[in-house]
């Protein structure tokens, strides 16, 4: 096992950042774009990612380079304020909790948009949770504990790379996500049934590219992550007022969802997802 | 998703003898061609037309609203237009074809899940396609087989929170075809064709990696027991979970029936053949050796799960390949055969 000395919410200057598997810590106040954007305002994008786990609670899974290649094209168009990883990260989640929207701290909802790359699961004793594991010995962040969108930045897009979070299939989607879209998230992506990990950064990479071409953020999920792996299991899911402007609200992209008005609690009427393999 | 049993079986009845994953018709197709021999050539991916030959004529074909040529930073040729979009490989045997105005009627265009297109409908819409359309970019050399992988559907669903009613639908049909070589398919990323179709069968996006390929010297290849015990060893490094037991060659490997690796992991699908990431991985991709693809998961006691995916070389001597992270666990000097 290998343990991960970092505190993330020490200081307000110093991140943790991983690259090519060695944690550095490293200042990012500013990473400016070095090319052109498809999207007029640049967008504050936090990573956080976790390849161990305490005490091996949860298998090693070898995604830091993915993570930092995100970072390296992202970062072409948008400013990535925060690279961490997940120890005691489970309060940077959580609705009412002063990390959420604390920007150092790594937290969701201070950023517009959220990646990360994690174990993911339904918990077996209650199907209404979806969870994130954090590095922490058996801790995981819970949707039921998360309303993003509301504080801080006011976080837009949640994209994670983990296992089963969007899963569909059973019906209890809504149950799992509705705290999370009832405070104004406008995109989720992630995985509706098992994602593979693998030698390869082109499934987050491509997605980078594909939306900074200004291609739909769903779409760039759906087509880079299967494409990477054709039995990746992809989704997107996002909320509307009715049927028709929920999938009008499914096609934005980088710019357009800056833009896009907030949906929240009661002005929330439908959800609706897509996915490959199944939904 | 609908899998054939193709890629995974033909080397393996070959090579492995006793592993089980096969169909019987592929077992005797393969018999038939003679080729029981327990090695494979290695193959060397040989240069295509060029990414500016092939951009232009994919472009002219496909993209006719496409102008601005840009370079990714992957070094790929993109050309956009105000709809639809190309991507062409440093290599030029790599393209995506997206057409935006397609996909935007997706929604529109879907019907329920029972109406998806058939199997045998989109791999006959496939095959019309390529024959069509993409002739001078998927060239077959002699021996080598344009075969049906899998087919996916791309899948809609919505819940009327007043009511909590839940519609599903199907938007898109897609089809993947591979490549045999004498028999022996091609497996991972390399040599493979999708083709994307809407319900009313206009193309949303096709995709496909298809180098040339040129056959070198054999290499020997390992039993069925070897190839299982190189996964759980690359699973045990990769998830730092270290097995306690050997694992052997079942009566059957397919997800109902997968092979435990650790108390925790399981094999589930494993392919054999050529083992050809393909360029779209990023990575840059001279020699194609014999390996087996594998999907491994892990899940826990209280149901968290996690996929692993990759290649095991099959050969007893492999070639070193830097960007080949499993050749690298299991290194080659550890093995003889």
């Amino acid at each position: 096992m290998t343990r991960r000395n970092n505190a993330p919410c020490k200081s307000a200057s110093a991140r943790l950042l991983v690259m090519n598997g060695a944690l550095v810590a490293i200042a990012l106040t500013f990473l400016f774009a070095l090319f052109g954007s498809t999207h007029a305002q640049s967008m504050h994008v936090g990573v956080r990612c976790q390849d161990s786990f305490q005490d091996s609670w949860a298998p090693d899974i070898d995604i830091y380079p993915a993570c930092s290649d995100f970072i390296s094209q992202i970062s072409s168009t948008d400013t990535v304020d925060f690279y961490f990883n997940l120890e005691n990260a489970a309060p940077a989640f959580e609705s009412g909790n002063a990390n959420e929207a604390c920007n150092s701290c790594g937290g969701t909802d201070s950023v517009d948009f959220f990646f990360m790359i994690t174990h993911g699961t339904i918990a077996n004793n209650n199907a209404n949770y979806a969870g994130y594991a954090m590095w922490n010995d058996n801790s995981i962040a819970w949707t039921p504990t998360m309303r993003f969108g509301d504080s801080g930045k006011d976080l837009k897009v949640f994209a994670t790379f983990s296992c089963d979070t969007f899963k569909t299939s059973d019906g209890l989607f809504w149950n799992r996500w509705q705290t999370v879209f009832d405070g104004g998230l406008k995109i989720g992506v992630g995985g509706h049934d098992l994602l593979y990990v693998d030698n390869s950064t082109t499934a987050v990479t491509d997605f980078a590219a594909n939306m900074q071409s200004g291609q739909s953020i769903g779409e760039s999920w759906l087509e880079s992550v299967w494409d990477a792996n054709n039995d990746n299991h992809p989704s997107v899911a996002n909320t509307g007022a009715n049927s028709s402007q929920c999938w009008s609200r499914q096609g934005a992209t980088l710019s357009s969802v800056q833009t896009m008005s907030t949906l929240r609690d009661s002005q929330i009427g439908y959800v609706c997802w897509s996915g490959w393999n199944g939904d | 998703m609908k899998s054939r049993k193709l890629r995974s079986g033909l080397l393996a009845l070959c090579a492995f003898g006793a592993i089980s994953i096969i169909d019987n018709a592929s077992a005797q197709s393969f018999q038939t061609r003679g080729s029981n021999d327990a090695s494979l050539p290695v193959l060397h991916r040989a240069g295509a037309a060029g990414p500016t030959n092939v951009a232009a004529l994919l472009s002219a074909r496909f993209c006719t609203d496409c102008s601005a040529q840009t370079t990714t930073q992957s070094n790929q040729l993109r050309i956009a237009g105000s709809h639809s979009s190309l991507i062409v490989t440093v290599d030029g045997a790599s393209a995506k074809f997206e057409d935006e105005a397609v996909h935007n009627l997706a929604h529109s265009l879907a019907k329920p899940v029972a109406d998806k297109m058939s199997d045998a409908a989109l791999e006959q819409a496939g095959r019309t396609f390529i024959a069509a359309k993409l002739a001078d970019v998927i060239v077959l050399g002699p021996g080598e087989e344009l075969v049906l992988v899998r087919t996916d559907y791309r899948i809609e669903g919505q819940q009327n929170l007043s009511t909590g009613e839940v519609t599903r639908s199907v938007a898109a049909n897609r089809i993947v075809f591979g490549r045999t070589i004498h028999g022996v398919p091609v497996v991972g990323n390399g040599s493979t064709v999708a083709l994307t179709f809407l319900n009313n069968g206009s193309l949303e996006s096709f995709r496909y990696d298809w180098p040339k390929y040129q056959a070198t010297a054999s290499q020997n290849l390992v039993d069925s027991n070897e190839i299982l015990s190189r996964v759980q060893t690359v699973i045990g490094v990769r998830t730092h979970v270290i097995p306690n037991f050997a694992v052997t060659t079942p009566a059957r490997l397919d997800a109902s029936h997968p092979v435990a690796l650790t108390s925790e992991t399981s094999l589930q699908k494993l392919e054999c053949g050529y083992y050809d990431p393909g360029t779209r991985s990023g990575k840059s991709v001279a020699i194609v050796q014999p390996g087996c693809t594998y999907r491994v998961v892990w899940e826990s006691a209280n149901g968290m799960r996690q996929g692993y995916a990759g290649a095991v070389p099959a050969g007893g001597h492999f070639e070193a390949d830097s960007t080949w992270m499993e050749a690298g666990i299991l290194g080659e000097s550890n093995l003889s055969f």
